[in-house]
């Protein structure tokens, strides 16, 4: 984990830091995309510990064990910290099957966590006063945010996996996907579903929703934009990449940017679905995590720590030279 | 308990269609690649991970998402499916035992190499030996094991996104996709990573090395005998090492077969085959045969010989000590 200068991408700090207590810390990797608040950073480690640190130089302010590994990303809920501090948590979800909601400023839990009864591999969602859970079991929970009990009769329950972000289609929709090759709408309120879309294969990355439209990658190299609320196809055929898209697309200057997992890199009209590039960008490294946007840049994190820039007009990619202090 | 059967030195019956059955096997295999390759599809992959992805999959849903025991499963569906050619494998052995007397005869009395030849293919004929019939049992054994390694990296790969490729193996019945992700977890093992605890290695080793000592043929020199015993240690210190860095998973397949091919040596040796000094002392060189009987004297005294439960003349030494120790287990039953 490294915090740069977004000015010139020169390093603030790095953890676990280079001293010899930081070398003792196996992180193994980090799947989820970060918290960042003032103070604090939160994220969530394959060696299953929550890790929150100082936003100004890195250092550990608590790590919380849950009892298997992270994949997901965290969820902060975090009101009004000083009038309601009592009301601030970070959810994660764990491959140990659990959701745990830890107080931000401290680590300690605040309630036992929910047992979603199998691996928990997406990012809880917090919308309203709710928090929903996907988990590996195909389940979708809907929990109260502050006492994690089941606000709906029942879960929805999907033909597999259910392994995406959910997120919102609009204030009364959400949308989750996974192994069964399905995307599904469903109503926040009782968790039924509006309509659903099948792809050919499956969905993990995180659909992004912009305009009324809601832009899903799919891991048959695919990306399909749907009506947000009647699910039905917006462009005349999906788009197709050279491979499976896992990381979610993005809108940079009217431009939707697409990362496959070869790391080639396209830029597509989001009305149309038709390449506004000439040919993809071509960062020959894998990609699987989410892109960033940055003042109109494209940020792109591939495997292994290389980080590219692409300019969203031009398609043009360059390697970010991160300089140390 | 069975004892040790004869080395059936006559031709077996219907020996020939048996001979061809591996080339058959390559042949239509060969074929199948052939084919795959030139529609543009990859033989490898259509034709032995995926299906052997699958394959785990739904044994893994029928033995109730224990991965482990479908690996388990599955090693002895495939081994008893290729029982004879195991079976074939080990009477071979045990006929090189048997011939090993004349074949160091053969080498000493024919100096000239066609000749020799000659005469060694006359011997395998009338010891229904097929200096090949180990091979279609090997073959598949090492195609099964780097099929299975590859499988496992998509299956269990020990990190997330190792099922990125998995996504566009599995055939598309339903079933098949609520399974996904599978619990990497049995006993002490993460399947999908290598053995930390080196205790599975310790057990792909010690089985390799006993199914090497029991199916070792006997060497016809000084020279072929190292050679052997070099083999017998080297296979076992290689699979450990290779274990060390491979999914546990596929340790699980080795010992799984290694211990099915001890059954299978059970069936076909007997028990004295499998003794503790037959597995820990090391391998002698057969002593020569005293004297080559003449075919029909050699049929006459073999079917004595079955007749009293003596082994033949030209059987290896320690064989003849078996036969000894059966004849004595008789005289006992007798007296009894």
């Amino acid at each position: 984990m490294a915090a740069l200068d977004p000015a010139d991408f020169t390093r603030r700090w790095v953890f676990p830091p280079d001293t010899e207590q930081g070398k003792k810390l196996k992180l193994e990797a980090i799947y989820g995309t970060p918290v960042a608040t003032k103070d604090s950073v939160y994220f969530g480690g394959y060696d299953g510990n929550v890790y929150a640190l100082s936003s100004l130089d890195g250092s550990l302010r608590w790590s919380f064990p849950t009892g298997g590994p992270i994949i997901g990303g965290v969820a902060l809920l975090d009101p009004d910290p000083k009038e309601h501090p009592e009301r601030a948590r970070l959810f994660v979800g764990s491959d140990d099957g659990k959701l745990y909601a830890l107080d931000p400023e401290d680590g300690s839990q605040k309630h036992e966590p929910f047992d979603a009864g199998d691996s928990i591999w997406a990012t809880p969602l917090v919308a309203g006063s709710v928090v929903y859970v996907p988990s590996v079991n195909g389940k979708l929970y809907a929990l109260d945010e502050q006492t994690l009990q089941p606000v709906w009769d029942k879960p929805f329950e999907a033909g597999a996996g259910l392994v995406t972000d959910p997120v919102l289609a609009d204030e009364n929709t959400i949308l989750v996907g996974g192994i069964d090759k399905s995307l599904y709408a469903l109503d926040t309120g009782n968790g039924k579903v509006k309509w659903s879309f099948a792809a050919n294969n499956w969905f993990w990355g995180r659909p992004l929703v912009a305009d009324g439209k809601a832009y899903a990658p799919n891991l048959d190299g695919g990306v399909y934009a749907l009506d947000a609320s009647t699910g039905k196809p917006v462009w005349d055929q999906p788009f197709k990449g050279a491979e499976a898209v896992r990381s979610s697309p993005l809108l940079a200057a009217n431009v939707l940017v697409v990362a496959d997992k070869a790391g080639n890199v396209y830029g597509l009209d989001p009305a149309t679905g038709v390449p506004k590039w000439s040919g993809p960008a071509v960062l020959a490294k894998t990609v699987l995590a989410d892109s960033i946007l940055l003042q109109d840049q494209v940020l792109v994190l591939a495997q292994g720590g290389n980080l590219f820039r692409i300019d969203p007009r031009a398609g043009v990619s360059s390697l970010v030279q991160v300089k140390t202090p | 308990m069975s004892e040790p059967r004869a080395a059936a030195p006559s031709a077996a019956k219907g020996g020939r269609p048996a001979n061809l059955m591996p080339f058959a096997i390559i042949a239509a295999v060969a074929l199948a690649i052939f084919f795959m390759a030139s529609s543009g599809q990859d033989p490898w992959n259509t034709l032995f991970i995926n299906p052997l992805i699958n394959a785990l999959v739904i044994l893994n849903i029928v033995v109730l998402g224990q991965l482990g025991i479908a690996i388990i499963v599955f090693t002895l569906v495939l081994r008893l499916a290729t029982v004879p050619f195991t079976v074939r494998q080990l009477q071979s052995t045990r006929a090189m035992q048997a011939a090993s007397p004349r074949m160091q005869e053969i080498q000493k009395k024919y100096k000239d190499p066609k000749r020799r030849q000659e005469e060694m293919l006359k011997l395998y004929r009338e010891f229904n030996i097929n200096p090949l019939g180990c091979v279609v049992p090997m073959a598949i054994q090492m195609v099964v094991f780097i099929a299975l390694y590859r499988a496992l990296v998509h299956l269990v790969g020990g990190s997330p996104e190792s099922l990125l490729g998995l996504s566009g193996r599995l055939y598309p019945w339903p079933f098949l996709a609520q399974e996904v992700p599978l619990d990497q977890h049995f006993l002490w093992l993460n399947l999908g990573k290598a053995d930390s605890t080196f205790i599975l290695p310790l057990l792909v080793g010690i089985s390799t090395y006993v199914q090497q000592r029991i199916s070792q043929t006997p060497s016809m020199s000084q020279q072929q005998q190292q050679q052997q015993q070099m083999m017998t240690w080297m296979m076992p210190l290689m699979m450990v090492w290779i274990t060390l860095s491979l999914p546990s998973g596929v340790g699980v397949y080795w010992v799984a077969s290694n211990v099915f091919s001890l059954f299978a040596s059970y069936y076909v040796y007997g028990r004295r085959a499998l003794s503790w000094r037959q597995v820990l002392l090391p391998t002698s060189v057969p002593a020569p045969a005293a004297k080559r009987p003449a075919p029909g004297e050699r049929d006459t005294k073999e079917k004595e010989e079955e007749d009293s439960g003596e082994p033949a003349l030209t059987a290896p030494r320690s064989a003849r000590a078996r036969g000894r120790h059966g004849k004595r287990r008789g005289k006992r039953k007798d007296r009894r």
